[in-house]
C-alpha cells in the first residue's frame, strides 16, 4: 500500500493492512471467520488479476480456487511482519505462469489471431460508447501483450503495486521490471497506433 | 542519443508525468512535436489503463473456494519456518552422519581387506543371494538356530558361529558389497569382545526403537545386528538369561517354538518381572519384527495380541499364561528406562525400588477405568501414546506399577472397564440415536406427550430403555446421572427440534408417485443482488458492516464425485436403524462430474430487452454493459439479435447484424432522445414470440441442445398474471421446440419468484446482475452454459418400499395434469432433441411408478438435494432412487441407482446420515434468519433478538447433545455468524434507518447463502 502525506490517514491505512495481515495468521491459528473475509478482500484483486491476464473463462474458476487453496496451504509460511498483497499475489503469479506453462503443450490455434483485424471500423456514434469500445479493445491488447510483459503491466499499473514489490512478487531485478514495463507500454502505443491508422 | 531520445526513453520507463517536475525538459516537450505526441499518446494509455474497473468473482465461485479451503486437510499448511529449518538441521546432520559412516566403514573395509584378504575367498560368501524379505531373513535365523554347529565353515567361523550362529550366516548369505561382509565380520569380532551388560544395554537400547524400522528396507547387516542383540539380551540381561539362551538354542527344529515353551515355563509374571526373554519373545508378536515370527508362530501370537487389543480383559489372562504381553513389555522397558534406578545393573537397588513401589501403590490390583484404558490402549497399539492420549497421566508410572507388581487388573477390574467402555460406546449411538431416531416411540406414549413440556418424556423413557437395553451389566445408577445431564443441558430449542423430526402426531400422508416439481434452478443465486444492494448502502451506515453474513455458507454435500459417468446418486436417512413406526428424512443427492465441455459451441442469441417500466439510470447503464460484453464476446459462427418490448420495440437488430455500429444505434434508439410515439409499442410476449420467430428462421436442427437462446433482460414485475401465464406457457412451447429461455434480472424491482417459474420452464439459467461491472463475466457464463451441460433430461424416480408413506418432499409439490403433461412434453423433446443431433437413442415417453422429478439440464460440477419427510413402519427397505439421463461425456443413456435399507441392529451414523441432518438443521437456519430479517423490516428488534437467541440455543444445544456435530465446523460458523448478529443488534443505534435495514438484507443475504443448495 502506497504512503500517503496525510499521518491520519496513513496511519488508518496502516491500521487496516495490519487487520489484513492478522486473518491469515487467525484463519492458521484456527479462526473459522479468518478467512472468509480474507477472500472477500482478494476476491475482486485475484479475479481482476486472472482476467486482464489473459486466463480464459474455462480455467479462470479453477486457477482462482486453486490460488486461495495455495493462500491456506501456505498460510504457515506467512510471516505477518511483511505485507500481505505482495506474498498473495506471488502466489497468484506462480499459478497464471504455471497454467500458461502447462497450456502451452496443448494450446490451439484461435479462430482470431490478431486484435487488429477484430477492431470494428464503425465510427462511433456515442462518447460512452466509444470509450468502452477503447477499453474492450484495451483489455484484448493486454492480453496479447508477452506474459512477462502482462503480468508487470498489470501489476504495476493495474493492481497498482510499486515496481520493487513487483520483482519480488515476480522474483525478477527490478531493472528487468522495469524493462517489461517499457516494452509493454511501447507495443501497447504501437498497438493502438496502428489501429488509429486504420480507422482513419 | 539525441536529447529529444533521452527524453522519450524517460517518459516511456517512468510515465508520462514523469517530467512534469522538471522545467526544463518540460520546455522542450512543448516545442518538440515529437516528444509532446510522446507524452499524449502515454497520457492517453495511462487514462484508458486507469479506467479499467476491478472485476469481480461470482458468489457461486467464492462458495465453492470456502468449501474447497474447508475440505482441504488442515495438515496441509506448510511447517512453519522453525519447523523446516528444523527439519533441514535434521536431514543436514543425518546426511553428514551417513556420508562419514559410509566413508568409516568403507576405510575399514579397505585395511581389512588387506589384511584378510583370503576372507573373500571363503566359498560360502559368493553363493547364495541377499534375502530378498524378512521371511527369507526369518527363515535364514531359524535356519542358524536349527543347524548351528553343523555348518561346514572355517575355524575361525565356527567360533564366532558358536556366539553369534544368525550373524555368520548371514555373512555367508549376503555378500552384497565388500564393506558389508568386512564389516559384519568386523561387528562380529568387536560383540564378542564386549562384556554382557554392555550387549544388554545396546540390546536394550536398540529395543527401544523398533517401531521406526520398516522390515521390507533392513539390510542384511542391519537385521543381523539386531538379533544378534536379541539374543544377546536374552541371554545376559538380569544375569538369568542363560538356561533359557540354552534352552532356545536346543530349540531343534522351530525357534518360536523354543519361544513358547519358554513362555509358558514362566509360572506367574510376578516371578518374572519384566522379563525381557519374554519381551523378546513378544516383540516377534509385536508387529515390528513379524518377519521373524514363523507362518507357524505368527497366527497364534497375532491371536494373542488381538485378544488383548480387544479388551483390556484378556490381560490378565496372558499374565495367567505366563506369556507377557509384548506390548506391555516392550513398554515395560521404556518405563524401565525412564526410571535411573532400574536402568542400573545393580539388582540390589532395582529389587529396593520395586519394594518401594510396591509400597507407594498399595491398590495397584484396583486400577481406575482410565489408566486401564491408557493400557488397553497401549497395548492395542504397541506403541507409547499415552502422553497424546491422556497427557496428564504418567504412563511409566503406570507400566511400571504393572510390572513391578507383576500383575495386571484383577478380573473385577477388567469388567468394569469393560462396562465402562460398553456404556460409553452404547452412550454415543444413543445420542445420535436421539436425534436422529427419536421418532420411533410407541403410539401411546406419543398420545401422552405434552406438547408444551420442553423435555419430550417419551426420549427419555426410550433413552432409559435403550440405555437398560444396551448396557448390560450396568446398573441404573450408571444411568440417572446421565439422563438428569441430558434434562439439563438438552436447551429447549434442540428439545423442540427434536421432538418435531421424530413427531408422528397429525401427520397427513401423501401420494408417493406421480410427477413432482422441479426446484434445482441452475445459475447465479439471489444473492448477487442482495449484496450489491448491501454494498450500495453500506457507506451509509454507521455500525459495523464487517460482511459477515459470508459467514453463512451453504452445507458441504459429502458426495464423491463420479469417475465414468455423468451424474452419480445417493440415498441416505438420518436414521441408521428401525424398531417400530419411525418418521425419518431421506436425502437423495444428485452430483456430476466436474467434466468440463471444451470450447464453446457456435451461439444463436436472441435478446429480448423488456423496457416496460421506467427506464432508470442503473437500468440503462446495466443493459448498456451486457449488450456491449455480448458484443465483446461474439465468436465465428454466433448469431445474436436484439429485440425491444415497450414503446419504442421491435427488432432492433435482426441475426446477423450484431455489430458495434448496429448495436450503438440501437441502444440510442433505446435509451436515447428518440420519440416512443415514433415507434410502436411491443408487449413481453410480443417481442419474445417475434426474437422466437427470428431464431427459428436461422436455426440448425443438429446444433447442440442449448445454443438456441432467447435471453430475457428485465426489470419488472408483472402486474398481470395472465401475462405472466402467457409467458411461461410460450417458454416451455419454445424450450419443448429447442429454444431455451435464459434470465437476467436487473435492479431491486424484478421479482425473483415469477423469473424463476419463467427459467423452470423455459429450461434455461437464471441470473441476477448485481452491477455494471459484472456483465462481462455473467454474459461468458450465459454463453459457456451450453458446453458445460454433462447432463439432460435427468429423470430422478423415487419408489418408496411397501409401509413406508410420504409427508412432503421439502421444497416440491405435485403437478397437476396440465403441468405433469408439460414436463413430459418438454423431457420428451429433449429426448428427441439429443436423438437427432447426438445419436443418443430415445428411451422415454413412459411413467413409472413413484415420485418422478425431471431435471432439464444439470452442469459440470453441480450437487443437488432431494429431501423427504417420510414415515417407516417396519425394518426393511425403505426407498429405492433410480436417476435416468442423457450422459452428454460419454454420449449415452445412463442409470444411477440407489437403495436403502435400514435394519433393526444400531450402527454407527456416518458422514452421509449426518449430512441430513445437517441439511435440516440448515433449513432451520435459514428459515430463522429469515424470519430475523423480516422482523428487523418491520422494526421489531425484540422479535429479532429473540429469533436469533432461539437458533443460537438450537445449535449450541445440539452441538452439545450430538457428539459428532461438537466439533462440526459448519455449525460453529453458523454460531459465529449469529453471535456477529447478536452483537450488532445490541447496539445502541441498530433502530436508525439505514442501519436497520441493512441488517435486514444482511440476514436476508444470509438465509439465501445458507440454503443455496437446500430450498424449502
Amino acid at each position: 500500500m502506497k504512503g500517503n502525506n496525510n499521518p491520519v490517514i496513513d496511519l488508518a491505512q496502516r491500521s487496516v493492512e495490519m487487520e489484513q495481515r492478522n486473518w491469515l495468521v487467525r484463519h492458521y491459528q484456527g479462526d473459522q471467520s479468518a478467512f472468509p473475509k480474507l477472500v472477500q478482500w482478494l476476491r475482486k484483486p485475484i479475479y481482476t488479476y486472472l482476467v486482464r491476464c489473459g486466463i480464459s473463462i474455462d480455467s479462470r474458476d479453477d486457477l482462482f480456487q486453486d490460488i486461495f487453496l495455495k493462500i491456506h496451504a501456505a498460510a504457515a509460511s506467512y510471516q505477518p511482519k511483511r505485507p500481505l498483497k505482495p506474498w498473495v499475489f506471488t502466489i497468484a503469479a506462480n499459478t497464471v505462469r504455471n497454467h500458461f506453462r502447462m497450456e502451452k503443450n496443448r494450446r490451439t490455434v484461435p479462430l482470431k489471431q490478431d486484435f487488429e483485424t477484430q477492431a470494428d471500423s464503425s465510427p462511433g456514434t456515442e462518447r460512452i460508447a466509444v470509450a468502452n469500445e477503447t477499453v474492450s479493445w484495451l483489455e484484448q491488447a493486454i492480453t496479447r501483450l508477452p506474459l512477462a510483459q502482462r503480468e508487470v503491466l498489470v501489476l504495476t499499473t493495474i493492481q497498482d503495486l510499486q515496481l520493487k514489490d513487483v520483482a519480488c512478487i515476480l522474483k525478477i531485478p527490478l531493472n528487468t521490471v522495469k524493462t517489461h514495463l517499457r516494452r509493454a507500454r511501447l507495443n501497447l502505443l504501437k498497438a493502438k497506433a496502428m489501429r488509429e491508422q486504420e480507422e482513419d | 542519443m539525441t536529447r529529444c531520445e533521452q527524453i522519450q526513453q524517460m517518459l516511456i520507463e517512468q510515465g508520462h508525468t514523469a517530467l512534469s517536475g522538471d522545467m526544463s525538459l518540460q520546455q522542450h516537450i512543448d516545442n518538440c512535436p515529437e516528444c509532446e505526441k510522446l507524452q499524449q499518446s502515454l497520457g492517453a494509455l495511462e487514462f484508458d489503463l486507469n479506467s479499467f474497473t476491478e472485476l469481480d468473482a461470482p458468489d457461486s465461485l467464492i462458495a465453492k473456494t470456502l468449501q474447497a479451503v474447508e475440505q482441504s486437510d488442515p495438515s496441509i499448511p506448510a511447517a512453519s519456518n522453525f519447523e523446516r529449518y528444523r527439519l533441514r538441521w535434521a536431514s543436514g546432520f543425518a546426511s553428514v552422519f551417513v556420508v562419514v559412516s559410509v566413508l568409516g566403514l568403507w576405510q575399514s573395509g579397505l585395511r581389512e581387506m588387506i589384511l584378510q584378504r583370503d576372507y573373500l575367498t571363503d566359498p560360502f560368501s559368493s553363493t547364495s543371494s541377499v534375502p530378498a524379505s524378512d521371511d527369507d531373513l526369518l527363515s535364514e535365523y531359524e535356519q542358524s538356530h536349527a543347524t548351528d554347529g553343523n555348518t561346514d565353515i572355517g575355524q575361525s567361523r565356527e567360533q564366532n558361529a558358536a556366539d553369534y550362529p544368525d550373524s555368520v550366516d548371514l555373512v555367508m548369505q549376503s555378500p552384497a558389497t565388500i564393506s558389508e561382509v568386512v564389516s559384519d565380520r568386523r561387528d562380529a569380532e568387536i560383540d564378542a569382545q564386549l562384556g554382557a551388560n554392555q550387549q544388554a544395554a545396546i540390546a536394550e537400547s536398540k529395543a527401544l526403537m523398533p517401531t521406526a524400522t520398516q522390515p521390507g528396507r533392513r539390510s542384511a547387516t542391519t537385521e543381523n545386528r539386531r538379533k544378534r542383540e536379541l539374543d544377546a539380551r536374552a541371554q545376559n540381561e538380569f544375569g538369568r538369561q542363560s538356561e533359557q539362551t540354552a534352552q532356545e538354542r536346543n530349540a531343534p527344529a522351530d525357534s518360536t517354538e523354543a519361544f513358547r515353551q519358554y513362555s509358558s515355563s514362566q509360572p506367574e509374571p510376578a516371578a518374572a518381572p519384566p522379563t525381557l526373554t519374554a519381551a523378546d519373545e513378544l516383540q516377534f508378536a509385536g508387529g515390528f519384527s513379524d518377519a521373524e515370527a514363523t507362518a507357524d508362530q505368527l497366527p497364534s501370537l497375532r491371536a494373542e495380541s488381538k485378544r488383548v487389543d480387544v479388551t483390556g480383559s484378556r490381560l490378565s489372562q496372558v499374565n495367567i499364561e505366563g506369556a507377557k504381553p509384548a506390548t506391555s513389555i516392550d513398554r515395560s522397558d521404556k518405563a524401565l528406562q525412564d526410571i535411573p534406578e532400574l536402568r542400573s545393573n545393580d539388582k540390589d537397588r532395582q529389587q529396593a525400588y520395586k519394594e518401594d513401589l510396591r509400597e507407594q501403590l498399595p491398590n495397584s490390583q484396583a486400577l481406575p477405568p482410565d489408566e486401564l484404558k491408557v493400557l488397553a490402549e497401549h497395548i492395542s497399539e504397541g506403541r507409547l501414546r499415552t502422553e497424546e492420549q491422556n497427557p496428564g497421566d504418567n504412563p511409566a508410572r503406570e507400566l511400571v506399577r504393572v510390572a513391578v507388581t507383576g500383575a495386571g487388573p484383577s478380573p473385577e477390574e477388567i469388567a468394569e472397564y469393560e462396562a465402562e467402555e460398553k456404556r460409553q460406546r452404547n452412550q454415543q449411538a444413543l445420542d445420535y440415536h436421539l436425534v436422529g431416531q427419536s421418532g420411533k416411540s410407541e403410539p401411546e406414549t406419543i398420545e401422552k406427550t405434552a406438547p408444551q413440556k420442553p423435555v419430550d418424556p417419551n426420549a427419555e423413557a426410550r433413552f432409559a430403555n435403550k440405555q437398560q437395553h444396551a448396557a448390560t451389566g450396568s446398573d441404573e445408577a450408571d444411568q440417572l446421572p446421565d439422563q438428569a445431564l441430558r434434562e439439563q443441558h438438552l436447551p429447549d430449542q434442540a428439545q423442540q427440534f427434536l421432538n418435531q423430526l421424530d413427531s408422528l402426531d397429525d401427520l397427513t400422508y401423501q401420494s408417493a408417485s406421480g410427477y413432482w416439481a422441479n426446484n434445482y434452478v441452475p445459475g447465479d443465486p439471489v444473492v448477487a443482488f442482495l449484496q450489491s444492494q448491501l454494498e450500495q448502502i453500506k457507506a451509509t451506515v454507521s455500525i459495523d458492516h464487517a460482511h459477515f453474513e459470508q459467514l453463512a455458507q451453504p452445507i458441504r454435500e459429502p458426495f464423491d464425485i463420479p469417475d465414468n459417468a455423468a451424474l452419480a446418486t445417493y440415498l441416505h436417512s438420518d436414521k441408521t436403524h428401525i424398531d417400530g413406526p419411525t418418521r425419518l428424512r431421506l436425502q437423495v443427492g444428485l452430483q456430476t462430474s466436474e467434466h468440463h465441455g471444451g470450447q464453446r459451441p457456435a451461439m444463436n442469441v436472441a435478446v429480448v430487452v423488456d423496457l416496460h417500466d421506467t427506464v432508470s439510470t442503473q437500468f440503462s447503464t446495466e443493459t448498456r454493459a451486457l449488450l456491449n460484453a455480448l458484443q465483446a464476446a461474439k465468436q465465428t459462427g454466433d448469431r445474436f439479435s436484439l429485440t425491444v418490448a415497450g414503446q419504442s420495440g421491435g427488432v432492433l437488430i435482426p441475426a446477423g447484424q450484431f455489430r458495434h455500429g448496429s448495436l450503438a444505434v440501437a441502444v440510442n434508439q433505446m435509451f436515447g432522445d428518440t420519440d416512443p410515439a415514433s415507434t410502436a409499442a411491443l408487449s413481453l410476449p410480443q417481442a419474445i414470440t417475434a426474437a422466437g420467430q427470428n431464431l427459428m428462421n436461422d436455426i440448425n436442427t443438429d446444433n447442440v441442445l442449448g445454443t438456441n437462446l432467447i435471453l430475457l433482460i428485465t426489470a419488472t414485475t408483472w402486474h398481470e398474471y395472465e401475462e405472466f401465464l402467457l409467458l411461461e406457457q410460450m417458454a416451455h412451447q419454445n424450450a419443448v421446440n429447442g429454444l431455451l429461455l435464459s434470465a437476467i434480472s436487473l435492479g431491486s424491482k424484478a421479482d425473483i419468484g415469477l423469473i424463476n417459474a419463467l427459467v423452470l420452464a423455459g429450461q434455461g439459467q437464471r441470473r441476477s446482475l448485481p452491477n455494471a461491472d459484472a456483465a462481462k463475466r455473467m454474459i461468458e457464463e450465459e454463453l459457456y452454459t451450453a458446453s458445460r451441460a454433462v447432463a439432460r433430461a435427468v429423470r430422478v424416480r423415487i419408489q418408496l418400499a411397501p409401509g413406508v408413506k410420504l409427508v412432503k418432499v421439502h421444497g416440491s409439490r405435485r403437478l397437476d395434469t396440465t403441468q405433469t403433461e408439460r414436463v413430459k412434453q418438454a423431457e420428451n423433446s429433449i429426448d428427441q432433441r439429443l436423438s437427432d443431433n447426438l445419436g443418443i437413442s430415445t428411451d422415454r415417453g413412459e411413467d413409472e411408478a413413484g415420485i418422478q422429478i425431471v431435471i432439464p439440464t444439470m452442469p459440470a460440477g453441480s450437487r443437488h438435494v432431494i429431501l423427504l419427510d417420510v414415515v417407516a413402519e417396519q425394518p426393511g427397505p425403505i426407498a429405492d432412487v433410480q436417476v435416468r439421463y442423457k450422459d452428454l461425456i460419454h454420449l449415452r443413456n445412463s442409470v444411477a441407482q440407489a437403495q436403502l435399507n435400514l435394519g433393526e441392529q444400531p450402527r454407527n451414523a456416518g458422514k452421509l446420515e449426518l449430512n441430513v441432518i445437517k441439511n435440516l438443521l440448515a433449513l432451520q437456519f435459514a428459515e430463522t434468519l429469515s424470519n430475523a430479517s423480516q422482523s428487523l423490516a418491520k422494526h421489531d428488534i425484540a422479535a429479532a433478538k429473540a429469533q436469533l437467541s432461539n437458533a443460537v440455543e438450537l445449535l449450541s444445544g445440539l452441538r452439545q447433545h450430538v457428539p459428532d456435530l461438537k466439533e462440526d465446523a459448519e455449525l460453529i460458523r453458523d454460531e459465529q455468524l449469529l453471535a456477529e448478529y447478536q452483537r450488532v443488534l445490541n447496539l445502541d443505534d441498530i433502530n436508525k434507518y439505514p442501519n436497520e435495514w441493512y441488517l435486514s438484507t444482511s440476514l436476508k443475504l444470509a438465509a439465501f447463502q445458507k440454503l443455496n443448495v437446500v430450498t424449502d
